[in-house]
């Protein structure tokens, strides 16, 4: 009955469908699509209509003529028009699925009884039961399967690591965790049913959910015929969307890493390096798809917020400060070198010599007269920092102060005024004061909390007491003195540390934003990329390859190469083609830095400009060269390292979006010169 | 063609001739011209469509000598102007002198620059500087030249073959795209094949190359032009041609996905223009009274090819516009 509703509402659908009206200009475009009549059916039935409503007014002659000799033509190639093609007759969408479901109707209906020895046990998926904690490292596969008898529908629970009836084979993969269930041919009794074995081929694999890494070796266990080994220790950690980075990202995350790591050794900077390799960890991380996005950029953020921590705002005062001391010792012929080096902002030469005078002081290798002399130079230079800095911290608590007194008077007006208008004013007075005042107490704040500002606190307090010291001649106090004068030199190399670590900070900023903007384009895994419309992946492939001084693809693409095959006589007139390169590299300059002229093909091209006999290629033959064979070139790295150079200030000066500043830099991490083997 | 109707003889005996003509004359120009038909039929549909032509092409392909040929064809004055960077607009214009007049006085006297002729090459274009593009340019559009004041006609037929040539980088000056855009026809010269190569060798190589002969003259054109303006499109077809220029757009609806990542102008009225009247020109030349789509279709891509802008990630990308039109031509649907 079902079947004959079903066909009934097919055949009713098919009738209304077919006495359905079209318009007749659509039915002609068709006809004449299908016949290849070059529009002549629709453009008569068109122009006939015109004609015959005495068209517009304004047609001339011979484009009436013209419109009736074209319904004369298309009423010549009807008998050519093909009607059926136009029409194809095409089966529904879904009679496939149609006929699928059909035939497994059949099949139901056809009472399909299976054979005792023919039931399966098929595994639900989805009802694993795991411990809903977080998840370490390491950890034993436990949890709990469903299993669904095929012909009884009834579900029996199976403990995994269970061993008895079914035992289990677990194969441990790359990707989504799979378990395999084999059943044991030799033990067949379920803990509710009493069966027959189940025999047959492997009951296909199934998935437990969410998606697990495996990072381990691939486990198969060989179960013997009695027995299996199921408590298997495996590294996973289920993440729902691991970061996903393709190689090219880490070569440049890596390339990034490394030019920090440079610049730390170079300028001594402990935490620039403590940074990188935290991020080193989390690139690790990454890479083994242990880590989410979300969580991937949380960790970066908190890395560079360690980095950025306790950057001093006061540093200059301070170097004002040491440089104002300097002047002052150099006044002492004892401590007159120490004086230049502060005054010059050497504090590394100057912190060396605190510790050599701290040495001569402690093994008395100074006279009484010189002792007497540092002493006083040291008094006097402590006291002028000493008077500076309070003068400093003077001046912003009188700022302070006034605030403080113009808004006690402001609220006192303010009580005293009637008229609105004038109190509006005096409100308005008073939240600017109440700012500034807030602003100059955060700045007081900030001040006390310099790390560098402390720093110089101290030098002054074992300055003075260094002084004080050093004058007696008892040797302990000289040897305390020499230790204040060491703990002076120490407080120095700190604040020397502090700003070679401003500096730093400054030279890679815009590194950090890189490695910043890296990160956050890291994908998750299973999202899809970009269209390939152009083969422009197969493409940047082959261009790495050729980048690494391999050989690039038959057939790939190269510069110039649009499918043509050009000609080699240079683009000038009268060129005479490629001259052959000389061993030295050119002399010759582009002027043309800031790049040329763009053109609107979009071509690039095989470009061969003739230089002079011995004075070897130009630099565009040797880009070019480059390009078509490897970065490895000795020429090409000085090449390179030209433009590089202006990279970063082209990229200001040309206002390049700051999206595609991404895909300039990683291009020229990618024609980065290689060293020759 | 008398005001009433023409009879429908008569209109046979039009077309007729125009197809017959423009035969002979491919004819002819083939005697010199191996291969390269469809830049000779693009040419000869910008000539016929009233416009100019931009090729471009790498040299020793036969640009000049195409002109050169059509001019010899078509019994019409022809000049070459070579742009480089030193040229300037008197150059092509013209420019006053001063002569003596027979009463012993002086006087100015206009000498007509090489831009005063039938047929003009504009060879390597890009390779002038922008004021001279624009006195060319701004001839081409007006169709005079004024100098002084005084503004002197140029003889039509006025047509103006621009070539550009795709491997000079350094130093050029490329059209700007409000230039590019009077251009009628962008047509890309490729490289001849193999069996083309052995023709042109046979026949340029040995002691008597062919001489054409003029088979058209330059009223004939004037007429022909006025024929092709004549020929008469269904709604539906213009239609076509509208929503394929429309998808150039990209922030039209009907815009492709191509259209909306890589381009960041389409074309102008200009190129329907331009489609339009090339498509009419194309239903002539098979014999036919109306435009079909397939006209359109076809002249499609010389048409729009100059005037689609592409953006930052086209250029980067390397997309050719002719991508971006065949996109378009295949999901624009012909009818709605």
């Amino acid at each position: 009955m079902l079947l004959a509703a079903a066909g009934g509402g097919i055949l009713v659908g098919a009738v209304i469908g077919g006495a359905r009206r079209f318009r007749a200009s659509l039915v002609a475009t068709r006809v004449d699509r299908a016949s290849g009549l070059s529009d002549r059916l629709g453009t008569a039935y068109e122009f006939e209509r015109l004609l015959a409503a005495d068209g517009p007014a304004n047609l001339d002659p011979e484009t009436r003529a013209m419109m009736e000799a074209a319904v004369r033509d298309g009423a010549v190639a009807v008998q050519r028009a093909n009607v059926i093609a136009a029409t194809p007759f095409r089966l529904p969408t879904d009679t496939r699925a149609a006929i699928a479901f059909g035939a497994v109707a059949m099949v139901v209906a056809l009472l399909w009884w299976p054979h005792d020895d023919e039931i399966r046990f098929l595994p639900t998926s989805g009802q694993v039961t795991l411990d809903g904690k977080p998840l370490p490292d390491e950890q034993a596969m436990r949890g709990t399967l469903l299993f669904e008898n095929t012909f009884t529908k009834t579900t029996t629970r199976i403990e995994l690591g269970q061993r008895g009836a079914f035992e289990w084979k677990q194969e441990l993969h790359r990707g989504p965790f799979r378990v395999i269930y084999e059943p044991n041919p030799g033990l067949c009794d379920l803990p509710d049913h009493t069966m027959p074995c189940a025999r047959g081929p492997v009951i296909p694999a199934f998935s437990i959910l969410p998606h697990a890494k495996s990072d381990g070796p691939n486990h198969v266990l060989h179960c013997s015929e009695s027995d299996c080994s199921l408590d298997i220790d495996i590294k996973t950690r289920i993440l729902e969307d691991p970061v996903d980075l393709n190689s090219d990202d880490i070569d440049y995350i890596s390339d990034l890493l490394d030019d920090l790591k440079r610049t730390a050794e170079q300028d001594h900077d402990q935490s620039l390096m403590a940074f990188v390799k935290q991020v080193e960890q989390i690139l690790r991380k990454a890479k083994k798809g242990e880590i989410s996005k979300e969580e991937l950029l949380e960790a970066m953020r908190k890395a560079e917020e360690k980095y950025q921590k306790n950057a001093d705002s006061h540093m200059e005062e301070s170097l004002a400060d040491l440089q104002d001391m300097g002047k002052e010792l150099t006044r002492n012929p004892m401590t007159k070198e120490l004086g230049k080096s502060l005054e010059k902002g050497d504090l590394e030469k100057a912190q060396k010599q605190m510790e050599e005078l701290a040495k001569k002081l402690e093994k008395g290798d100074l006279p009484e007269k010189q002792r007497q002399q540092l002493a006083k130079a040291l008094d006097k230079a402590s006291d002028k920092l000493q008077k500076r800095m309070h003068k400093r911290e003077q001046d912003v608590d009188k700022q302070i102060h006034k605030q403080q007194q113009a808004m006690k008077k402001l609220r006192r007006k303010l009580d005293q005024e009637k008229n609105e208008q004038k109190r509006q004013e005096l409100s308005r007075r008073l939240e600017q004061h109440k700012r500034e005042l807030q602003k100059l107490q955060r700045k007081k704040e900030k001040q006390q909390q310099s790390a560098s500002q402390r720093q110089l606190k101290q030098l002054q307090r074992n300055m003075q007491q260094a002084a004080k010291e050093m004058r007696s001649n008892d040797q302990k106090r000289q040897r305390q003195a020499s230790r204040r004068m060491r703990d002076m030199a120490r407080n120095t190399g700190k604040v020397d540390s502090d700003r070679r670590k401003i500096k730093t900070q400054k030279k890679v900023a815009s590194q950090l934003t890189d490695l910043r903007e890296a990160m956050r384009r890291a994908k998750r895994q299973g999202s899809r990329g970009p269209k390939d419309l152009f083969g422009k992946n197969r493409k940047n492939r082959d261009f790495g390859r050729r980048a690494r001084g391999q050989q690039g693809q038959r057939g790939a693409w190269k510069p110039g190469q649009a499918g043509r095959k050009l000609g080699q006589n240079g683009g000038k007139p009268g060129g005479k083609g490629q001259k052959p390169g000389g061993d030295q590299w050119g002399e010759g300059h582009d002027p043309n830095m800031m790049g040329d002229p763009t053109g609107k093909g979009g071509h690039t091209k095989d470009e061969s400009v003739s230089g002079q006999q011995g004075r070897g290629p130009s630099k565009r033959e040797t880009i070019l060269a480059a390009a078509q064979k490897g970065f490895a070139s000795r020429s090409y790295q000085q090449v390179y390292a030209a433009y590089k150079a202006i990279v970063e200030e082209v990229m200001q000066t040309e206002k390049v979006p700051s999206g595609y500043k991404y895909y300039v830099k990683r291009y020229f991490q990618k024609i980065k010169p290689h060293p020759m083997d | 063609m008398s005001e009433q109707n023409a009879s429908p003889a008569e209109i046979e005996a039009l077309v007729g001739s125009f197809c017959d003509d423009l035969r002979r004359l491919r004819e002819e120009m083939a005697k010199m011209i191996v291969g390269q038909e469809e830049i000779v039929e693009g040419v000869i549909t910008s000539v016929l469509g009233g416009g100019h032509a931009l090729l471009e092409g790498v040299p020793g392909l036969g640009k000049t000598m195409l002109v050169r040929t059509l001019a010899e064809c078509v019994h019409a004055t022809f000049s070459r102007i070579q742009f480089t960077p030193d040229l300037m607009p008197a150059d092509i214009l013209g420019t006053n002198v001063i002569v003596d007049t027979p009463g012993g006085g002086k006087q100015f006297e206009f000498q007509r620059g090489p831009i005063f002729a039938n047929i003009v090459l504009a060879d390597e274009i890009n390779r002038a500087t922008p004021k001279t593009q624009s006195a060319l340019l701004e001839a081409m559009q007006e169709g005079s030249v004024t100098i002084s004041k005084n503004t002197y006609q140029l003889e039509q037929p006025f047509f103006v073959l621009a070539t550009q040539n795709p491997l000079e980088m350094e130093g050029t000056y490329p059209l700007p795209e409000a230039q590019l855009d009077r251009f009628f026809f962008k047509l890309k010269v490729g490289f001849p094949d193999r069996h083309t190569l052995h023709t042109i060798l046979d026949r340029t190589t040995t002691d008597e190359p062919p001489v054409p002969q003029p088979v058209l003259d330059k009223q004939r054109i004037l007429e022909m032009r006025q024929l092709v303006r004549k020929v008469p499109l269904a709604r539906n077809v213009q239609d076509y041609a509208v929503r394929v220029l429309q998808a150039t757009h990209p922030d039209t609806p009907s815009a492709t996905e191509m259209t909306k990542q890589y381009v960041r102008y389409g074309g102008s009225p200009r190129g329907v223009q331009a489609v339009i009247l090339a498509a009419k020109i194309r239903a002539l030349l098979e014999g036919r009274y109306a435009v079909s789509i397939d006209d359109i279709r076809h002249v499609a891509p010389p048409a729009l090819r100059h005037r689609i802008i592409l953006n930052f990630e086209g250029e980067a990308e390397g997309v050719d516009p002719d991508q971006i039109i065949s996109d378009i031509l295949e999901r624009t649907p012909e009818a709605i």
